[in-house]
């Protein structure tokens, strides 16, 4: 049997390969690891995994010249950089070196399979999401009137955080909105564990009305994060409502589909949160004029039965006063009448006894030759005499006193 | 002096009347009769007329009542 020296051998390998092997592969392969240098050129551990065992495994190279043009293709059509976990279909040259021993050197990567398998796990995702029943939970929640309280994951440095922040505090309606950031990773592999960690966090704060994903501003690739399962069963399961400002441009990602209100960048988030307040204010404004119309109305209405019954008591007032400033003249009309009345008739009756008293006087009856005989101090009248009597006669001037010496009886006269 | 009064005179003039119309008067009680009634008839005039201004001058000028 002929010894071969370790390099006759590993000749032997190489030329057996090279005659045996065709020109180049497309080979499907899971990206283990990978890493540039600093001289631009990419190392890759390419991995098949079968129930989560490994199950074949290769070194590959991207060399740097053919690495910037693959890496700025596939990132152009996929939307993606290339990472580990990806699923790539390479065309790839098998080498053999008697010292590195085996390696890939990968000349192209077919970017449309890359799509094609994220789409399926994307798919995959959102058929568990829907077997769990909980797709549309989180829409289902309220929202509320008018959130007073954010959560905001983030990362302080984006760009759209910025933006955010500064469309909610200088709004033009004065609207105070209190806000408190939950640091988080936003992009590549490490993002989806961490936005659930900072949802952890908001859950044991009790005093939040409604959380804010956003990120923007960013790179519109590695989005792969927000298709993830774990965080999207979170998303939806989460007990307050989540509005998602994620900032891409390429289809929904199924954290937004899951979210309570997909936004399309930051500063759409914050516009639509105020746009809730400006409604509710609007609704408040509308009640407060429907209850001022209402008031002012009653109170125009309550004026007038006011004014109707001031007016009235004037009325009657003055009618009143009319009716007793007649009354009165017509009594002073009585009281004069009647005083002159009985003014003239104690005149009359004055008169009356005075004329009779001057018509009773016997002075006149004297005067005009008659007198008056007194017997014994009365007059006469129509009694007799006899002979002998003494009488006493007045008249106008004088007293006689004489005796009766003869009677002669008068047939009446 | 004490105040004149109208009704008593009155009444005393009355009496005066029919004391003369009675007929059975001396003639100096007579004309006692005749000055005591024509110093009451005087008076009451007076009352009268007294009265009747002082109502007139209250009534029509909406005077106080001169006490």
């Amino acid at each position: 049997m002929q010894e071969l020296t370790l390099s006759e051998l590993n000749q032997q390998i190489k030329k057996t390969l090279e005659e045996q092997l065709e020109r180049s592969y497309w080979v499907i392969a899971e990206i283990g690891q990978i890493q540039i240098n600093q001289s631009g050129h990419c190392y890759l551990e390419l991995v098949q995994k079968e129930n989560n065992q490994v199950v074949a495994k290769a070194k590959a190279t991207i060399w740097a010249y053919a690495y910037r043009n693959i890496s700025a293709w596939f990132e152009r059509i996929a939307g993606s950089e290339l990472t580990m976990g990806m699923k790539i279909l390479a065309n790839a040259t098998v080498n053999f070196h008697e010292v590195y021993g085996l390696s890939l050197n990968i000349k192209d990567i077919d970017p449309s399979y890359t799509l094609g398998e994220r789409e399926k796990a994307r798919q995959g995702v959102i058929r568990k999401l829907e077997q769990d029943g909980i797709m549309d939970m989180n829409k289902g929640l309220p929202l509320p009137i008018v959130p007073q309280k954010i959560a905001i994951i983030s990362a302080e440095t984006a760009a759209g955080y910025g933006d955010f922040i500064n469309q909610l505090e200088n709004n033009l309606y004065g609207y105070k909105i209190h806000h408190r950031l939950y640091q988080s990773v936003m992009q590549g592999v490490k993002a989806a564990e961490s936005i659930v960690e900072a949802l952890h966090q908001i859950h044991s704060n009790n005093s939040v009305d409604l959380v804010v994903i956003i990120r923007g501003g960013g790179s519109q690739l590695d989005l792969d994060c927000f298709d993830d399962y774990e965080l999207c069963s979170h998303i939806a399961q989460f007990p307050l409502p989540i509005l998602t400002g994620i900032g891409h441009e390429r289809d929904t990602t199924i954290a937004d589909m899951v979210a309570h209100t997909q936004l399309k960048t930051p500063t759409a988030v914050a516009e639509f949160l105020l746009q809730g307040f400006m409604s509710f204010q609007a609704q408040v404004e509308d009640y407060f004029n429907s209850i001022r119309t209402s008031t002012l109305g009653r109170l125009g209405v309550e004026k007038e039965v006011i004014y109707t019954i001031q007016s009235g008591i004037k009325h009657y007032a003055e009618l009143q006063i009319h009716r007793q400033d007649t009354l009165l003249n017509s009594l002073t009309q009585s009281i004069k009448h009647i005083t002159r009345a009985q003014i003239k008739a104690a005149k009359n009756s004055l008169s009356t006894l005075e004329q009779k008293i001057d018509l009773i006087n016997p002075k006149h009856i004297l005067q005009k030759g008659y007198a008056i005989v007194y017997k014994n101090g009365k007059p006469i009248g129509d009694k007799t005499v006899a002979s002998g009597d003494t009488l006493e006669t007045v008249t106008a001037r004088q007293k006689i006193k004489s005796t009766v010496n003869t009677t002669t009886s008068l047939k009446n006269l | 002096m004490s105040k004149f009064n109208y009704k008593k005179a009155m009444e005393r003039l009355n009496e005066i009347v029919s004391e003369m119309e009675s007929g059975e008067l001396d003639i100096d009680k007579i004309s006692a009769l005749v000055k005591e009634s024509s110093t009451l008839l005087k008076a009451c005039k007076k009352a009268l007329t007294s009265t009747e201004e002082e109502i007139n001058r209250v009534i029509e000028n909406d005077g106080e009542p001169s006490e």
